[in-house]
């Protein structure tokens, strides 16, 4: 007994250690819930022993109250049943296995922290759950498969996809090389080889059949159950869609002109997503699946342009860079195509380059168009330059001149544009930029402004299509300036007036120095024509007093004496003449100047006119050594101013007697139409086609110098006459060979033959 | 033909005005002279002197020849005589009471028969 005793006592103790060092949790509770032991498990978790005992365990274990543990021990005291449950404390955030063992003073409490077990079990739910998920849906399909390749479950995506139903899969007459087009039968047995030997297979395209005989392209990709048993799960994923947009770039690709490469640097493999767009089928099919290395599409790029090529792509490579470049392609049968390549490289984490990817383009009808289009830029610029240069020559060429271009349309008087130059025109600066039509005006000299208005007027409303004017515009300074301004209209389409374009210059300085010269011309005639009359005074009273001398001679001397006398008194009367005929033209001529030539015409015949004349001029023709003949047609009649004409005439008649001293002189008098032709042909020296259109103007001498005599005035004289008639006068000379003189001068409006015959009867 | 004039000569150059003396006294005519128009108004006015011919210088001072025949015509002053006109210009017709006219310079003969004739 007492063995026995020692026996339990030492059993008993053995328990006790193995409660105290056990690895669940031991928690002993009297009926009150009062903590009467722990092992060292609790202890670790709640403080020591001995502070535990006599504790309630709500006070130990606040966060369990209203658990379902607090429920069970509840039921263990009520039942006086054993309790096996599992909770969670939340303080702990641990799952637990706990039992409760009702013993006769109290509960022991036996827990064991199944956290772990309990977090694995819920993800194992989880993955459970995807998976159904992924197997339930549509997205990829699952198939178990045993060694031989036969289907043994499938879900219902992968069924569906290939037109087939669990029956059939039940009545197992799925297989995979049943199912798979014969080409990717050897692929497939090369992947179930790994399968087996790795216990899974990469995933790699194929085919399958579908029920109607149509192919399904997929991934496909498997995991094995055992290394040593064949079969296995495969996962397969329809990419059909995939495939068909990749069919669109294919065929985008071959209408654009663009392809896709794909180059593995490594393996140095270029596969190509579509065929080149530059090559037919048939060189393709040298490609197989359109792959080519990097050499092999060497061959194909002009041998100008190989070196520079892969020089930029390995360029591009190097500097992590774009690549893109131009280069040239030869097609099979020889004709050149402009590409783009265009790529960018791909590095792995030790930045190795492994793959660059990119496109091709043909580039050869943008590069021609872009070469014609060089062309025509280059063409343009050189244009442009000119263009620019003339601008430039315009504007130096207008500063130069001092000149302004403007421009102003009709439709909006506003706008009036000037060249850049124009400014000095109006004393500015530069022309302001609100400058306008009415701008313009309020700088015209207000007497002038009516001037300008009309002249614009007139411009816009198409009564003068070309202008020319001087008008005066006043300076910001009040300075008065003169401008001469030539426009011309320019019409739209339609004819009408659309804008005036001109040019104006300043001519204050040549208006002035006009302004003297007129003043001086003025002062000059007013000089001749005061000295003209006054001269008549004492030239009238010479002549006078010299007849008077003569006739006295006549009565009271004779002989010897009156002989020298007389001689004397006769060169004195050819002077005062002279004297007289100089002073006559100053006086003609300033009487045409201030336009007081004013005809008293009479009817007469010029024929007898011009012989009466070189009947009186006998003495001078004498003199002069030359034989004068007339030569008239019957008669002309005019209404002519005798005197004047007379003028005329004998004005032509010494000229020529002058100028051809010693030859004969021939004089015509004819009717052309209802003109008079008065014709007076020397044989003298002649006159220079030069002074032939300056003789008639005044002063003006075919000879300089001293050895003719005379002012210059009778040819002015006598045009002045001859156009106050409205007749002309004209010269026809060679140097050398004599001047012929014509003068027109219109018969009387009856003057036919007949009434000349009785009028010159009648006279 | 030789008739003698009584003739008023206005002249105010010398020189010419002796000149067409001497010429008129070659001719036998009767002669008087006056500088000017004013003058030759007082001249006629006062009856000094009756002349059948005027020869008249038309540039003179105090009266010009032409506010003369003005004068005369309003005046009705020796409305007989005749008037010549012995100048440089020949704007004859805007002067009233002119019978004609002798261009300066003239020749002896020309004044001579003019006179004789009118």
């Amino acid at each position: 007994m007492e063995k026995r005793l020692a026996e339990s006592q030492k059993y008993r103790s053995h328990s006790e250690h193995l409660l105290q060092h056990m690895s669940e949790g031991f928690l002993a509770l009297d009926r009150e819930l009062y903590i009467t032991d722990a092992n060292q498990r609790f202890e670790r978790f709640h403080g020591p022993k001995s502070t535990l005992i006599g504790q309630h365990v709500w006070d130990v274990m606040p966060e369990v109250k209203g658990t379902r543990t607090d429920f069970e021990l509840q039921a263990c005291l009520a039942n006086n049943e054993v309790r096996t449950f599992e909770d969670y404390n939340p303080k702990f955030q641990h799952y637990y296995d706990i039992r409760l063992i009702p013993t006769p003073d109290g509960i022991s409490i036996f827990y064991n922290d199944i956290t772990s077990r309990k977090n694995k079990e819920r993800q194992l739910i989880e993955v459970e759950t995807k998976f159904r998920r992924l197997a339930e849906s549509n997205i990829i399909g699952i198939v178990r498969f045993d060694e031989a390749g036969k289907w043994l479950e499938a879900n219902d995506a992968i069924l569906t996809w290939l037109g087939y139903s669990r029956s059939d899969l039940e009545r197992g007459i799925l297989n995979m090389s049943r199912l798979t087009p014969i080409e990717f039968h050897a692929i497939d047995e090369a992947e179930l080889l790994n399968l087996k030997h790795h216990g899974y297979m990469k995933p790699y395209e194929k085919e399958f059949f579908h029920r109607d005989g149509t192919r399904i392209p997929v991934l496909m990709s498997a995991a094995g159950f055992d290394k040593n048993t064949s079969g296995g799960m495969a996962y397969i994923q329809d990419i059909s869609s995939r495939k068909s947009s990749e069919e669109r770039i294919r065929l985008c690709s071959e209408a654009s002109g663009i392809a896709f490469w794909d180059w593995e640097i490594g393996t140095d493999e270029v596969n190509w997503i579509n065929p080149w767009p530059f090559f037919d089928s048939n060189q393709l099919r040298a490609i197989p699946n359109y792959k080519a290395t990097s050499a092999q599409f060497a061959g194909v790029i002009h041998p100008d342009d190989r070196e520079l090529l892969f020089q930029k792509l390995i360029e591009a490579i190097t500097e992590h860079k774009i690549y893109r470049h131009e280069f040239r392609l030869i097609t099979p049968n020889g004709q050149i195509h402009w590409a783009q390549g265009y790529g960018r490289t791909f590095y792995d984490g030790s930045g190795r380059p492994y793959r660059m990817v990119g496109t091709i383009s043909d580039i050869t009808s943008i590069k021609r168009a872009s070469e014609k289009l060089e062309e025509s830029e280059q063409l343009y610029k050189k244009m442009a330059l000119e263009l620019e240069e003339s601008h430039r020559r315009l504007d130096v060429a207008l500063s130069v001149a001092q000149m302004s271009v403007w421009e102003i349309h009709f439709s909006d008087m506003t706008n009036t544009t000037y060249s850049n130059k124009n400014s000095h025109v109006f004393g500015l600066p530069e022309i302001p930029s609100d400058w306008s039509a009415e701008s313009f005006y309020e700088s015209v000299h207000p007497d002038d402004r009516a001037l300008v208005r009309e002249t614009l007027y007139k411009a816009a409303n198409g009564l003068a299509k070309e202008q020319s004017l001087e008008f005066r515009v006043i300076w910001p300074d009040q300075s008065v300036h003169w401008l001469y301004s030539r426009a011309r209209v320019v019409e739209d389409k339609n004819g009408k007036p659309e804008r005036l374009v001109g040019a104006a210059i300043e001519i204050t300085k040549l208006k002035e120095t006009q302004m003297k010269l007129q003043l001086s011309i003025n002062i000059r005639d007013e000089f001749l024509s005061v000295a003209s009359h006054e001269l008549r005074t004492p030239i009238t009273s010479l002549n006078l007093q010299t007849q008077i001398l003569q006739r006295l001679l006549q009565q009271n001397i004779s002989g010897q004496e009156e002989q020298r006398l007389r001689r004397h008194l006769d060169s004195m009367k050819i002077q005062i003449k002279k004297l007289t005929s100089l002073v006559d033209d100053l006086l003609d001529v300033t009487r045409i100047a201030n336009g007081k030539l004013v005809l008293a015409p009479e009817r007469f015949d010029l024929v007898d006119l011009v012989h009466s004349i070189c009947d009186s001029m006998q003495e001078q023709f004498i003199t002069a050594q030359c034989k004068v003949d007339v030569i008239a047609d019957g008669s002309a009649i005019g209404d002519w101013d005798r005197q004047k004409i007379e003028q005329v005439v004998v004005n032509l008649l010494s000229n020529a007697c002058k100028y051809g001293r010693g030859k004969p002189v021939r004089v015509f008098v004819l009717k052309n139409g209802n003109m008079a032709r008065l014709i007076v042909k020397d044989m003298g020296i002649g006159i220079s086609e030069e002074f032939q259109s300056r003789i008639f103007e005044r002063f003006e001498r075919a000879v300089r110098g001293s050895a003719f005599s005379g002012l210059g005035l009778g040819l002015f004289i006598s045009k002045q006459i001859v156009k106050a008639h409205k007749g002309e006068i004209n010269v026809y000379s060679q140097e050398g060979l004599g001047a012929t003189f014509t003068v027109d001068l219109p018969l009387a409006p009856e003057a036919n033959p007949h009434h000349h015959h009785e009028q010159a009867g009648a006279s | 033909m030789n008739k003698k004039r009584k003739v008023l000569v206005v002249e105010d150059d010398y020189a010419i005005r002796e000149a067409l003396v001497s010429i008129l006294e070659l001719g036998g005519h009767d002669i008087h002279t006056s500088e000017d128009g004013q003058d030759a108004l007082e001249v006629l006015e006062c009856k000094k002197f009756d002349p059948d011919v005027i020869l008249l210088d038309l540039n003179m001072p105090r009266l010009s020849g032409r506010d003369f025949l003005k004068i005369r015509t309003e005046r009705d002053i020796a409305t007989k005589a005749r008037i010549v006109v012995f100048a440089a210009t020949k704007d004859i017709e805007s002067l009233p009471g002119v019978t004609t006219w002798i261009k300066k310079p003239a020749d002896l003969d020309e004044i001579l028969n003019v006179i004789e004739n009118i």
